[in-house]
């Protein structure tokens, strides 16, 4: 009894740390500079979201949760980025820098900001509640949030492709921790999330081929009508 | 009082051998054989040695300031549990604040001195070291703070028995974000690669370098030595405080110092290591991107400090 007191104690802590570097991860890939670096920082991220899935199964016996480890780690850790390098190698390969509607220390701050309002958002809901929810549910809301605002201001078509699964990472986060039976959920969601990127994945291809660039934010008027 | 003593010797007659270490197994790393690790010493010994020149357009600043560099290290020593675990007789003179205002007096003075000469160079490396450490003190500052939320008391012995004192308080989230802060801001402190490039000898690229230009003899020497001193305090810091804080000496007995001493030494190669393999995996950053840098340290120490008061 001793020795399981002990393990929960530990894993308590290891989701702590998970946790912690969950909130870091989003932090670093809003500001990353290469695509290659976005990729691989979102996969870390999923990793990490698969291992606090696992050890809050383990705290709860919950078997859904570590099929949603499973999930996350199979659509989001593997399949994703084999995708996404497949359909656009060379666009995630080139070491071109990305661009930035704001520049990174406003956007530091920025998320700064997203990160104290998050905490103080939640801070009444923690009132008594366990250690998991202490960590999971205000990191899943910041990592939520500064997703969005990465979403936002990055001017390229994969960052943002890739900061959109990230926003659906911290709402699965925080998720894990309310409700223990959320498999169905997650199976859906990480089928979707491998369509979407399929689907994006294509026509970005289509719209790299077309204009030479997936720069979104260097598109802004339409081309439709004038002769090639 | 003894101890004492020892606690700076070690650090003014092995810090040398750290850098040493560092620059060699840098280049082991990028397949090159590197000079000896005793290459500090003997720089600093031919150092010593040699005539000094100082420009007479100079004051009475450029003469103190190597004496100021030199000696602010060895004063942070005996702020910082080194050798053992319990406060050692000047501990309580300062904390963890009072030790990097002491660094920072240093620092400012060599900027000082550097502008004092009247070379280019020399103004160039001051306007940018005043530049990353201008960035690096909010966070320095950050730092202490959550480091006070932690264990109600920024004195270096004090913290390093709250980390040792639940497993609950180590495995936190904020000593985690401490830590990798904390990380950062060596780097930046002591000039070395994602912010300034040691190794580089092109003037217009250099920025903790520059500030010594002028310097020659007896004077570089003692910038040199204060700098490789300025490391290994920092570092000594970082590992007896922050990562690992066992393995101290808890009684006055040789047998205990010296075993102290082996593991601070372990603990500093593994230290390093760490370094060496950071510096030899990134690039030297574009000086317009050391704010995003420090940034990315700045929202990490903030994050220790916000979390913290969650986890109690």
């Amino acid at each position: 009894m001793d020795q399981l007191m002990g393990i929960h104690h530990i894993l308590v802590d290891v989701n702590g740390l998970v946790g912690a570097l969950f909130l870091l991860s989003a932090v670093v890939l809003m500001t990353a500079r290469q695509a290659q670096s976005v990729l691989r920082l979102f996969v870390r991220q999923s990793i990490l979201l698969a291992i606090s899935a696992f050890v809050l199964g383990w705290l709860h016996h919950s078997a859904e949760l570590m099929i949603v480890g499973f999930i996350t780690i199979i659509a989001k850790a593997i399949l994703i980025p084999q995708l996404l390098t497949r359909t656009l190698g060379p666009d995630i390969r080139s070491r071109r820098e990305l661009e930035f509607i704001v520049n990174t220390p406003v956007s530091l701050l920025i998320a700064l900001g997203i990160t104290v309002l998050s905490y103080f958002f939640v801070a009444p809901l923690l009132m008594g509640s366990g250690q998991d929810i202490l960590v999971n549910l205000p990191v899943g809301l910041d990592v939520l949030l500064i997703g969005v605002y990465t979403l936002a201001v990055r001017r390229e078509a994969v960052p943002q492709m890739l900061a959109m699964m990230a926003i659906d990472n911290g709402a699965f986060f925080a998720g894990i921790a309310i409700t223990t039976s959320s498999a169905i959920i997650e199976l859906a969601a990480g089928l979707e999330g491998v369509m979407v990127v399929l689907v994006a994945a294509i026509l970005t291809r289509t719209l790299a081929q077309h204009m030479g660039t997936t720069e979104v934010g260097a598109l802004t008027h339409l081309k439709e009508g004038e002769s090639e | 009082m003894a101890l004492n003593v020892c606690q700076i010797l070690v650090v003014l007659l092995l810090s040398p051998l750290l850098r040493g270490l560092l620059t060699r197994i840098e280049e082991r790393i990028q397949a090159k054989r590197g000079p000896s690790i005793w290459q500090p010493y003997y720089d600093l010994w031919k150092l010593f040695h040699k005539d000094e020149v100082v420009s007479s357009q100079s004051t009475w600043i450029f003469r103190f300031v190597p004496y100021i560099y030199f000696v602010a290290p060895v004063l942070v020593t005996v702020l910082i549990p080194v050798l053992t675990d319990y406060p050692l007789f000047m501990a309580f003179m300062g904390d963890m604040v009072a030790a990097g205002f002491i660094l920072s007096v240093g620092a400012f003075f060599l900027s000082l001195a550097a502008m004092d000469a009247g070379t280019v160079y020399g103004f160039m490396g001051s306007s940018r070291t005043r530049m990353v450490s201008s960035l690096v003190e909010p966070i320095f500052i950050i730092v202490f703070f959550s480091v006070s939320f932690a264990a109600n008391s920024t004195i270096p012995y004090i913290v390093q028995a709250h980390w040792v004192s639940t497993p609950q308080a180590f495995y936190s989230p904020t000593h985690l974000l401490i830590v990798a802060a904390f990380i950062m801001i060596i780097l930046a402190e002591t000039g070395r690669i994602p912010v300034d490039n040691p190794e580089g000898h092109f003037e217009l690229a250099m920025i903790d370098e520059a500030r010594t230009l002028e310097f020659s003899g007896p004077s570089l020497a003692l910038i040199k030595w204060g700098g490789y001193m300025k490391f290994m305090v920092l570092s000594i810091v970082l590992v007896n405080v922050l990562v690992t804080p066992w393995g101290l000496a808890t009684h006055i007995n040789g047998a205990d110092v010296l075993a102290a001493i082996f593991l601070l030494g372990l603990k500093l190669v593994v230290f390093v290591v760490l370094i060496a393999a950071i510096e030899t995996s990134l690039a030297k950053l574009r000086l317009f991107r050391i704010p995003d840098f420090l940034g990315v340290a700045f929202v990490t120490a903030v994050v220790a400090m916000i979390v913290q008061p969650f986890h109690f």
